[in-house]
C-alpha cells in the first residue's frame, strides 16, 4: 500500500550515478565527545565507530573530498546539494540552502537540499553543538564556491572569453556587454561529473554582494509541516505490513525481571512478547556505548498499536520484578551529594597558581563576597516521545529515525543486528519534534531496540516509547553546584575570583572537562581567576542538553555580577560595563538596555516590579557558536506567594553575519521561552530507585498564559563570520530573571528552578 | 473484532478495530492520517488533537466507540500541500513553528476557537491554548498567527515589532 515516505529520496533525476565517497572503515575514528580519548580499535567484524567531523571543516573535506558527492546539477540547471546535517526544527536547512544558493549564484528555488539519507549524504557529523553555521556551512560554501569557479572556467572556454569578462546571474553565465553570448549551468555541466575535489581556499563571494543570505527567506519545511504534507515528519514513515511495538520497562533502575505472564503472547494480534535482560542480552551488550539505564524490559510486538498497549498493561499488572535501589541521592539531596563526592576534574593546568593568586587578591580586597548557586537535573522534554521504525531483511536493514547523528545511529543499529559493516543499514533521518540534544551522541537506543525487534520477528517494526518511558528512561541535563568567591577593590572593581563547579556525569556524557567552559571564557576583567570542577558520577543518565553546562555556569556568574554590583553600590549595567573592553559586548548591552527602557538603579526597587540584566558571550568570538547576548528581564513578583510573572525578555544579540534575520528572531524567542520554563518550573524528581517525574503533570513546563513577551534586537555584524546561536540564546535567561526578582523584592534566589516557594523563602530570609 | 466505520475528513472509512481502540492509532496506523501526532498518549499535551463534530478532542485516549459516526476532521482535512487552509496559511505567514510537532494541536484548537470567538484577544487565545504544550517556545508566534487568521489573513500591526534588526558594519577585525 504505502511505500515509505522517503523512498522518493532514493530516486535521483538526471543521468549519471551520484558519486558517494563514504569512509568504509573509519580510520582512527575519533570519539564523538570532545576531549575524550579515541575509541579503541574495533574487534574484527565489528562495525567501527564513525568519525564525527562536526567541529572541524577540514575533516569533513578529508572524509568526502569529491565535489560530486556534494553537488549535482542536471541539464535543466536544477541543483541538488547533499548535506550530512539534519533539520531538527531550528531552520538550519533553510539557512544552509540560502548559503549554497548564494555561493553558487543561483536562485533559491533552483536548489534542492538532500539530507538525512546515509546512502547519499556526506558525513558532516552530529547535528548539535551549535556548529552547523560556524563549521559545516563553511564547508558547504567552499563546495559551492569550487563549483562556481569550475563553471566559470567552463563558460570561459565555451564562450571563448576571459573569465574577467564574464558575469554570473541566476545560474547563467554571460559575456559582459554582449548578452547574446550566454550559457547556463545546465548546458555546461548538466548530468555530468565535476571530477574535482573541494578547494577549501576557493575564493568566496563577498558579503556586500549577498542577495539571498541576510534575508528572511521563509523556512522551506514549515508549509509541509502545517498541512501534514509528504516528508513533514519522520514519525510518519510507514510500510505495508508494519507491526507496532511497545515496551514494559522496569519499576526501578537495575531491576531484574523474575517472571511474567507468557500467555499474553497468545492474545489476539500479538506477534511476539520478547523479554530483555539488560545488561545481559547479547544483542544489547554488543552495542558499544549503549547508555540506557540498566533494567530488564519486555517488548511487545503486535499487529495493531492498541493491542500492543493492552498487552503491556496486562504484563505490567502481573510481572514480578526483583527491584533495586541504585541511585546515590534523591532530588532533594543531590546537591549535597555532589559536594560531598565530587572528585577534581582538573580544569586549569595552573589551578594551584591561579588559586593562590586569587586567594591573595581576595585577602587584600576591600570587600569579599561568596555565594553558592544550584541547578537541577532537567528533562529534554521533546514533545514527541522516542520512537523508531526498522525493517530488517537478513543482512540488510532500513531504519527511519529521529536521530541527530545519522551515521552514529546507523552504526549502533548495525552493531545490535550483529552486522559486520554499518553500511548494511540504510538509515533515514529528518525532522521529528525538537530534540535539544536528546539524540546527539550515543543516545540512539530506540533505533537499537526497533532494529532488534524487527530482526526478531522478521517484519518491519515501529517501536514507540511511552511518555513515561521518555521521562524515566531517557537522559537529563547534569545538575550543578557553583561556588563563587570574589574580592572587590576600593573602587568596586573585581580584584580576583575563584570558582568551584560540582556536577555528576554518567560515563562520559557529557564530557566533564567542559563542566566550567562558560566560566573559563568569561570576557570580564576579573583579575586572577581560579576554576576547578568536581565530578561526582555516576548517578542518573546524563547527556548533552542544549547549552550543556553553560546555563548553570552563567546563572551563577551573572547572578554574582549583580551581587557584586550591589556590594559596590553600582547599577548592574554600569558594573558590567566597568569590567568589559570588548566593543561587541558593550554594544549588545547598550542595545538591550535601550530597547528595554532600563532604569538605572543601585539598590532594589522592592515594589514587586523589577528589571534584571544578564550579559553572556557564548563562548569565544572565534568559536563556531559565538553569540554576544544581553537580556533584560521585566518581572512582577507577588511577595506574599513568591509567584513570579516574567512579563518580558528583551534580547540583543550579535552573532556575526546574519544569514536569516527571522530565523535568528525565531531562535532567540524560542530559546528565551524554553529557558524561562527551565528557570521557573523544571526539575527532575527522583528517589533512590528511579525518576519519579514521569509525565507532564509531574513535570510541568511553561504554558501559554505564563509565556513572556520577547523582544529581539539583532546587531548584524557583516564584517564578522556567521555563527550559530541555538544553544547560546538559552543561557542568559535564568540570571536576568533572578536579577529582576532581586530588583523587585531585595531577595536573592540562588537555586533553580525559581518556584514560588523558593522565591517566597528567599523573601522571608531577607535580613 | 468488528469493522468500524468512521467519517474522516469527509470520507467514510472502514477499519478493523475494537470499540475501545484509541482514535489516534486508528487514524494514524490504519488510515495513514498524518496530522494528529503521538506526543504523550495521556491527553496532556494536545499533539493528537482532532475535531469531532467541530469540538476539539484528544484522540490519543478517545475510543472509536465514542466517536461513532460523528465527523472527524484532522489537520490533513484543513488543507493540503500547496493549498493550505486559512488558519494554516496564517501560521505559515507568521512562520509560527520551530520543530512544528505541536502545531497540529495548535491549528486544530485555533480552528475551533475562532469558530466560537472570531475575534479573540491575546489573553483569550492564551487561555484557550493553556493545555497545549509547546517545548520549542513558539507560543508568541502561535498567538500572532491566530490573530492573523482572525483578521482574515492580514498581518496585524504591532505597537512595537518583535525584532529590530540593526545593521552594524564595523571595521574588519
Amino acid at each position: 500500500m504505502n511505500s515509505p515516505s522517503f523512498s522518493r529520496r532514493t530516486l535521483l533525476a538526471g543521468s549519471g550515478a551520484l558519486v558517494v565517497s563514504f569512509n568504509l572503515f573509519g580510520s582512527n575514528a575519533q570519539d564523538a565527545t570532545p576531549g575524550a580519548s579515541p575509541a579503541a580499535s574495533p574487534a574484527a567484524g565489528v562495525p567501527p565507530m564513525p568519525e564525527n567531523p562536526a567541529w572541524y571543516g577540514p575533516d569533513q573535506i578529508r572524509l568526502t573530498p569529491e565535489l560530486d558527492s556534494w553537488i549535482r546539477i542536471d541539464d535543466t540547471g536544477a541543483v541538488s546539494f547533499y548535506t550530512g546535517r539534519v533539520e531538527i526544527g531550528n531552520g538550519i536547512m533553510t539557512a544552509l540552502h540560502q548559503i549554497v544558493a548564494e555561493e553558487l549564484t543561483v536562485s533559491f528555488d533552483t536548489v534542492t537540499m538532500v539530507s538525512g539519507d546515509t546512502n547519499l549524504v556526506p558525513n558532516q557529523g552530529i547535528t548539535s553543538g551549535t556548529n552547523t553555521i560556524g563549521v559545516s556551512a563553511n564547508v558547504m560554501r567552499s563546495a559551492a564556491a569550487t563549483a562556481r569557479h569550475a563553471l566559470l572556467a567552463l563558460a570561459a572556454k565555451e564562450l571563448d572569453a576571459a573569465e574577467a569578462d564574464l558575469v554570473l546571474a541566476d545560474g547563467t553565465v554571460s559575456v559582459k556587454d554582449d548578452s547574446t553570448k550566454t550559457v547556463t549551468y545546465g548546458d555546461l555541466i548538466g548530468g555530468k561529473h565535476f571530477d574535482l575535489k573541494i578547494d577549501p581556499d576557493a575564493v568566496v563571494k563577498p558579503v556586500e554582494e549577498y542577495t539571498i543570505v541576510g534575508t528572511s527567506v521563509p523556512r522551506t519545511d514549515i508549509p509541509r509541516k502545517l498541512v501534514a504534507g509528504p516528508g513533514d515528519f519522520m514519525e510518519n514513515s510507514r510500510l505495508e505490513g508494519m507491526r507496532f511495538a511497545r515496551n514494559l520497562r522496569a519499576p526501578s533502575y537495575g531491576a531484574r525481571l523474575k517472571s511474567y505472564d507468557e500467555t499474553v503472547a497468545n492474545d489476539p494480534g500479538i506477534i511476539a512478547v520478547i523479554p530483555f535482560t539488560f545488561p545481559g542480552d547479547e544483542r544489547l551488550d554488543r552495542v558499544e556505548r549503549l547508555e540506557t539505564m540498566p533494567g530488564d524490559f519486555i517488548s511487545v510486538v503486535a499487529e495493531r498499536e492498541d493491542q500492543a498497549l493492552a498487552a503491556v498493561e496486562k504484563l505490567r499488572s502481573t510481572a514480578v520484578w526483583e527491584n533495586a535501589e541504585t541511585l546515590p541521592a534523591t532530588h532533594e539531596t543531590i546537591h549535597q551529594w555532589l559536594q560531598d563526592n565530587g572528585k577534581p576534574i582538573g580544569l586549569q593546568k595552573d589551578y594551584q597558581k591561579n588559586l593562590s593568586d586569587a586567594t591573595a587578591a581576595l585577602d587584600g580586597a576591600a570587600q569579599k563576597l561568596d555565594a553558592t548557586y544550584t541547578g537541577p537535573f532537567i528533562h529534554y522534554g521533546p514533545i514527541s516521545s522516542a520512537w523508531s521504525f526498522a525493517d530488517v531483511q537478513g543482512e540488510k536493514a532500513t531504519v527511519w529515525s529521529a536521530t541527530q547523528w545519522p551515521f552514529g545511529a546507523r552504526w549502533m543499529a548495525a552493531q545490535a543486528l550483529g552486522y559486520q559493516a554499518s553500511e548494511q543499514v540504510h538509515l533515514f533521518a529528518g525532522s521529528s519534534s525538537g530534540l535539544y540534544g536528546r539524540r546527539d551522541d550515543y543516545d540512539q537506543e530506540v533505533d537499537v531496540e526497533s532494529a532488534i525487534l524487527s530482526q526478531a520477528v522478521g517484519e518491519p517494526v515501529r517501536l514507540q516509547w511511552s511518555r513515561s518511558d521518555e521521562f524515566v528512561w531517557g537522559q537529563y541535563r547534569p545538575p550543578q553546584v557553583v561556588k563563587l568567591s570574589s574580592g572587590l577593590d576600593a573602587d568596586g572593581k573585581i580584584a580576583g575570583m575563584s570558582a568551584e563547579v560540582y556536577t555528576t556525569v554518567r560515563g562520559i556524557h557529557p564530557d566533564p572537562t567542559i563542566a566550567a567552559m562558560a566560566l573559563q571564557d568569561i570576557p570580564y576583567t576579573v583579575g586572577p581567576l581560579a576554576i576547578e570542577g568536581y565530578n561526582a558520577g555516576p548517578s542518573l543518565r546524563t547527556g548533552y542538553m542544549r547549552n550543556v553546562f553553560s546555563g548553570y555556569n552563567m546563572f551563577a556568574v551573572e547572578s554574582f555580577m549583580d551581587e557584586m554590583a550591589a556590594a559596590a553600590k553600582m547599577d548592574p549595567v554600569d558594573f558590567r560595563l566597568n569590567h568589559l573592553s570588548d566593543d561587541r559586548a558593550i554594544d549588545v548591552i547598550k542595545a538591550a538596555t535601550e530597547k528595554a527602557g532600563w532604569k538605572a538603579h543601585t539598590e532594589p526597587d522592592g515594589s514587586g516590579v523589577g528589571q534584571g540584566i544578564s550579559f553572556v558571550l557564548y563562548h569565544k568570538s572565534e568559536g563556531p557558536a559565538a553569540a554576544y547576548m544581553a537580556y533584560v528581564a521585566d518581572v512582577e513578583v507577588d511577595k506574599a506567594t513568591g509567584d513570579v510573572k516574567v512579563k518580558k525578555l528583551t534580547c540583543a544579540i550579535d552573532c556575526g553575519t546574519v544569514v536569516n534575520p527571522d530565523g535568528v528572531t525565531n531562535q532567540v524567542q524560542g530559546g528565551a521561552i524554553q529557558a524561562t520554563s527551565w528557570a521557573m518550573k523544571e526539575q527532575v524528581t527522583f528517589d533512590k530507585s528511579i525518576v519519579t517525574s514521569h509525565d507532564w503533570v509531574t513535570y510541568p513546563i511553561l504554558t501559554f498564559p505564563e509565556v513572556p513577551e520577547v523582544d529581539v534586537v539583532i546587531l548584524n555584524r557583516t564584517d564578522m563570520p556567521w555563527k550559530g546561536i541555538g544553544e547560546p540564546v538559552t543561557v542568559p535567561v535564568s540570571s536576568a530573571i533572578a536579577n529582576a526578582i532581586y530588583d523587585a523584592t531585595g531577595a536573592r534566589v540562588r537555586s533553580l528552578p525559581m518556584t514560588p516557594d523558593r522565591v517566597k523563602a528567599a523573601i522571608d530570609a531577607k535580613p | 473484532m468488528a469493522d468500524i466505520v468512521l467519517k474522516v475528513n469527509g470520507q467514510s472509512q472502514t477499519v478493523e478495530a475494537e470499540p475501545e481502540s484509541q482514535l489516534l492509532y486508528v487514524l494514524r496506523n490504519q488510515l495513514q492520517v498524518n496530522g494528529p501526532k503521538f506526543g504523550c498518549g495521556l491527553m496532556q499535551c494536545g499533539a493528537c488533537t482532532v475535531l469531532v463534530d467541530g469540538t476539539p478532542v484528544r484522540s490519543c485516549l478517545t475510543p472509536v466507540s465514542v466517536v461513532g459516526d460523528k465527523d472527524v476532521v484532522t489537520l490533513d482535512g484543513l488543507g493540503e500541500d500547496g493549498q493550505p487552509g486559512p488558519v494554516q496559511q496564517a501560521f505559515i505567514d507568521e512562520q509560527a513553528a520551530q520543530c512544528g510537532y505541536c502545531i497540529n494541536g495548535m491549528v486544530m484548537m485555533a480552528t475551533a476557537l475562532l469558530k466560537q470567538n472570531p475575534n479573540p484577544t491575546d489573553e483569550e487565545i492564551r487561555a484557550g491554548l493553556a493545555a497545549n504544550l509547546c517545548r520549542c517556545g513558539t507560543h508568541l508566534r502561535i498567538v500572532k498567527a491566530i490573530k492573523r487568521a482572525a483578521s482574515g489573513g492580514a498581518a496585524t500591526p504591532e505597537a512595537s515589532p518583535a525584532s529590530s534588526p540593526v545593521a552594524r558594519e564595523g571595521a574588519a577585525s
